[in-house]
């Protein structure tokens, strides 16, 4: 897969200030300052409607930005169309051109980019080749089963030699075992080619494995900017917390601050986090299910609700004076009944503060 | 049924006059081509494609502008849809001669301006390809509007981030896509021009045409049975090519698109340099149109055209004149019986049509049996025969025991049910595949038996299917000549046979005036079914996880 004949030329692409509206009203991307390193392989991440696509868009050139500039490499392309654009697309229903074999679909883009035919066959040959498809060239895009498809589609793309290759929700044609190889085959292709890649999904597991760096979006702005691990472990605020893997969120008093740490207090128990620059007072923090600790001598009181045996581990609901929480813990092997009075706690590194 | 027909009546002749009749020189003559007349095959034949090829290109123009250009009166356009199903087809015809015929206005302009002697140019081809492209554009229309507003916008924005100009993606992608809208354009209009009788009828002069030969070979003065049994053969044969041909045009590429999940697209606009005449094509043949329905309309209130241009409402007095006596209403204007006959024969049929296609519908998409593609096939096609063979085999078929129904108005309905069920089987298999066969499992599985499940659960979700089957088939009933005019009798004829023989006896005002009316009746007709059927809501989820960008 690595013997690539494929080469890259890849570039950063900025935002500044991009915004985009839908005739007079509908603001679908407001007011974004973005900017994707070369060569890194970044997410765009949200709901439904949260302005990921139209931003994916905007960068291909099939939308144009209502105001603000567009930058790949060093150049304005603002106002250029997709056609002009030195970027390929690999869309979410693959949009292979059903009339035309899977050569002559790979072969496609590269005829329009001033390459002579037997250049481009070969070209096209190659792609076919990294992506694994050597040997499928004469077969028709309705002959291939979904994840054959969607290689084609990526071959397609890469040949290029884009400076920037965008996905557009590319597993979510795919069927649920497929999706953890095609991601790991299309990191794998971004990292040994270099290539820099804007992907958009809605999916936050998917996110999270694939991606250099997440743009968390939400109403048609950046909710967070981060590395997966900065955004799963320091969550700017609720959204992002409930967003990226799950997070009890629970009330607080910040009791005591000493420099960048913080010491909060629930209903008597007390722990010790980085302050992030609250100020004394009610606050709330975050809690991943993992990292609640069940069962230990202090804590929080509380009834555990529910218990759910689901094999590698048992899931708990527990409520109290706090309301409600989800926890998971590793022991299957004793577990507790409902009904149980349990005390919880967490762990060191668990519970973060949310700036809003 | 058919073949039974001609299999009966060919049994009387010997296989020699059978070659002699089929040879004939009126059908196969070459002779146009060094200036005397061609055979009424040939003519047909080159008329077809010619009015094919044009109301393609005519539809896929107006496709293009409603769907790919800043064209703002799209609405306007797409009104153009209704047309040809409202419209019965030999009015185009008559509105042309009032425009272009001996005494039409535009002759009779053009005359004064350059004092030329005013000619009969429009008889003959010209004004039977000029009637038919108008009649039959829409139609093309209709077809390629699906097509091109069905091929993917992703497909359009891949080419163009695959480095493709606007022109090259459409070129090289859209087109290859709307190949099977094209063809099947290409193929309506080439049958739908095979099996018109009503223009060539008015307009034809000594332009021969397959329809109209049959037509005089059976009431004419020749009586010919056999020979419209051939010409009627050969007329099939021809539309039968038509269909094969479009199937090996098309072979055997896949043009769907593979997955049909997320697309949220746009599509992208026509390149500038095809917009342009494009626009200019549709606007031009648009207003040409309107113009063309607005001298029907204004035809139906002149004393005598071109001699007498007062406006009058005579001719609506004589066709539709009611008088109040004592025992009640009187009709005593000269339409009333052809047209009450057709609004009751059109009224019993169309229930009947809807009932019968919904029912092969539910048939061939719910239950298997053996032979069921034959079936489809079978009644798929009787669209692609042309009205006037399946007139001339009822007849042949008909006037002899055990069913003897010729001249009567149970044959009517019989022709309109088996005419017009392939839409209703079209509509119904088209909304019945899209209810998921677990709706049914449900409300089995909820106690409802299998009539119930129909009647309570797939009735209702199929109303707009019916609705489709219903107007169809009721305006068809109302509109059709072709067939019908073989089946007719004095006891039972229709509007659209009676306004033939108004305009062979050149009474122009009445026909014109009747026709419009019917127009009329037919918008009222669609309109209040519309209203009776209602309109279905049926809420579905947005797809999970796609957005969808304005």
């Amino acid at each position: 897969m690595t013997d690539a004949k494929i080469g890259s030329k890849a570039a950063p692409v900025r935002f500044e200030n991009v915004s985009k509206v839908f005739g007079k009203e509908v603001v679908a991307v407001d007011n974004i300052n973005l900017h994707v390193e070369a060569g890194k392989l970044v997410t765009l991440l949200g709901p439904s409607g949260c302005g990921k696509t139209t931003t994916l868009r905007m960068i291909a050139g099939l939308e144009m930005a209502s105001s603000g500039a567009i930058l790949i490499g060093d150049r304005d392309v603002t106002k250029l169309p997709a056609t002009d654009r030195d970027v390929s697309m690999v869309f979410q229903s693959y949009a292979l051109f059903p009339h035309m074999s899977v050569l002559e679909n790979v072969m496609y883009g590269l005829t329009f980019s001033g390459f002579g035919k037997d250049e481009a066959r070969s070209r096209a040959l190659d792609g076919l080749e990294l992506v694994g498809l050597k040997g499928f060239d004469n077969r028709l895009p309705s002959e291939l089963s979904g994840g054959q498809q969607q290689r084609v589609a990526v071959a397609r793309a890469l040949v290029l030699e884009p400076q920037v290759l965008l996905f557009d929700e590319p597993l979510s044609n795919l069927d649920a075992k497929l999706r953890r190889q095609v991601r790991e085959d299309i990191r794998a292709i971004q990292q040994d080619l270099g290539l820099t890649v804007v992907y958009v999904t809605h999916d936050q597991e998917e996110a999270l494995a694939v991606s250099d760096e997440i743009v968390v979006m939400r109403n048609a702005a950046i909710a967070q900017i981060g590395t997966p691990r900065q955004l799963y472990d320091a969550p700017n605020d609720r959204f992002v917390a409930d967003f990226i893997g799950e997070a009890n969120l629970l009330t607080c008093q910040i009791a005591e601050l000493e420099g960048d740490t913080a010491i909060i207090e629930i209903e008597g128990y007390r722990h010790t986090l980085p302050s992030r620059g609250l100020p004394k007072g009610p606050a709330t923090i975050a809690v991943r299910p993992s990292r609640l600790v069940i069962g230990s001598d202090q804590g929080i009181a509380a009834t555990v609700a529910k218990a759910t045996y689901v094999g590698v581990r048992m899931e708990y609901t527990l409520t109290g004076a706090f309301g409600q929480v989800f926890a998971v813990h590793d022991d299957v092997d004793s577990p507790l009944k409902p009904g149980a009075e349990v005390r919880m706690s967490f762990t060191d590194k668990g519970p973060v503060l949310l700036p809003k | 049924m058919l073949f039974a027909a001609f299999v009966t009546e060919d049994g009387a002749y010997s296989i020699a006059v059978f070659f002699s009749k089929f040879f004939d020189d009126r059908l196969w003559g070459l002779g146009c081509f060094w200036g005397a007349k061609c055979g009424a095959a040939w003519n047909s034949l080159f008329l077809a494609i010619l009015v094919s090829f044009i109301t393609t290109g005519l539809g896929l123009s107006f496709a293009l502008v409603v769907t790919r250009s800043g064209f703002r009166q799209k609405r306007a356009l797409r009104a153009l849809t209704v047309l040809p199903i409202i419209t019965p087809p030999f009015v185009i015809g008559l509105a042309l001669i009032l425009l272009f015929g001996l005494s039409g206005s535009v002759t009779q302009f053009f005359a004064e301006l350059f004092g030329t002697q005013p000619t009969r140019w429009l008889y003959g081809m010209p004004g039977v390809l000029i009637a038919q492209t108008l009649a039959f554009t829409p139609i093309a229309f209709l077809v390629l509007i699906g097509v091109v507003e069905g091929v993917s916008p992703s497909m359009e924005e891949a080419a163009q981030t695959l480095r493709a100009s606007r022109w090259q993606t459409f070129k090289t992608v859209s087109l290859p896509l709307m190949r099977p809208g094209l063809a099947n354009a290409f193929l309506l209009g080439f049958i739908e021009s095979m099996a018109d009788f009503g223009n060539p009828l008015v307009l034809g002069g000594n332009f021969d045409v397959l329809s109209t030969e049959i037509f005089f070979a059976i009431v004419g003065t020749q009586y010919d049975q056999g020979r419209a049994a051939v010409l009627a053969m050969v007329l099939l044969f021809f539309t039968l090519s038509a269909f094969y041909a479009q199937r090996a045009w098309l072979g055997k590429k896949s043009y769907t698109t593979v997955t049909g999940k997320g697309d949220a697209g746009v599509h992208p606009l026509m390149p500038t340099g095809l917009s342009i005449p494009v626009l200019a094509i549709a606007l031009g043949w648009a207003l040409f149109t309107i113009v063309v329905y607005a001298m029907i309309v204004y035809g139906s209130v002149v004393e005598l055209w071109g001699v007498n241009n007062s406006l009058t409402f005579k001719h609506y007095v004589t066709a539709f004149s009611v008088r109040f006596e004592e025992e009640g209403i009187r009709w005593t204007g000269a339409a009333w019986d052809s047209f009450w006959t057709t609004i009751t024969i059109a009224a019993i049929a169309a229930p009947l049509t809807a009932a019968v296609g919904l029912v092969t519908a539910y048939l061939l998409t719910r239950q298997s049996f053996a032979g069921k593609n034959a079936f489809e096939f079978g009644t798929m096609l009787s669209f692609a025969i042309p009205g006037t063979v399946i007139g001339v085999s009822y007849i042949l078929a008909f006037n002899v025991p055990p069913i003897e129904i010729t001249g009567t108005g149970v044959i009517l309905v019989v022709s309109f049910i088996f005419r017009n069920m392939p839409v209703g089987v079209r509509a119904g298999i088209a909304s019945m595949s899209q209810l998921d066969r677990s709706l049914d499992e449900s409300s089995l599985t909820l106690g409802a038996n299998s009539w119930q499940t129909f009647r309570r659960v797939i009735l209702p979700l199929l109303r707009p299917a019916i609705l489709a089957a219903l107007v169809y088939s009721f305006v068809r009933a109302m509109t059709a000549i072709s067939a019908v005019i073989f089946l007719v009798s004095a006891e039972y004829d229709m509007a659209t046979s009676y306004i033939i023989g108004r305009v062979e006896n050149n009474d122009y005002g009445l026909a014109i005036a009747y026709s419009t009316t019917l127009i009329f009746v037919m918008l009222s007709a669609v309109g209040l079914l519309q209203l009776l059927v209602g309109r279905v809501q049926i809420g579905r989820r947005t797809q999970h996880g796609t957005e969808n960008s304005p």
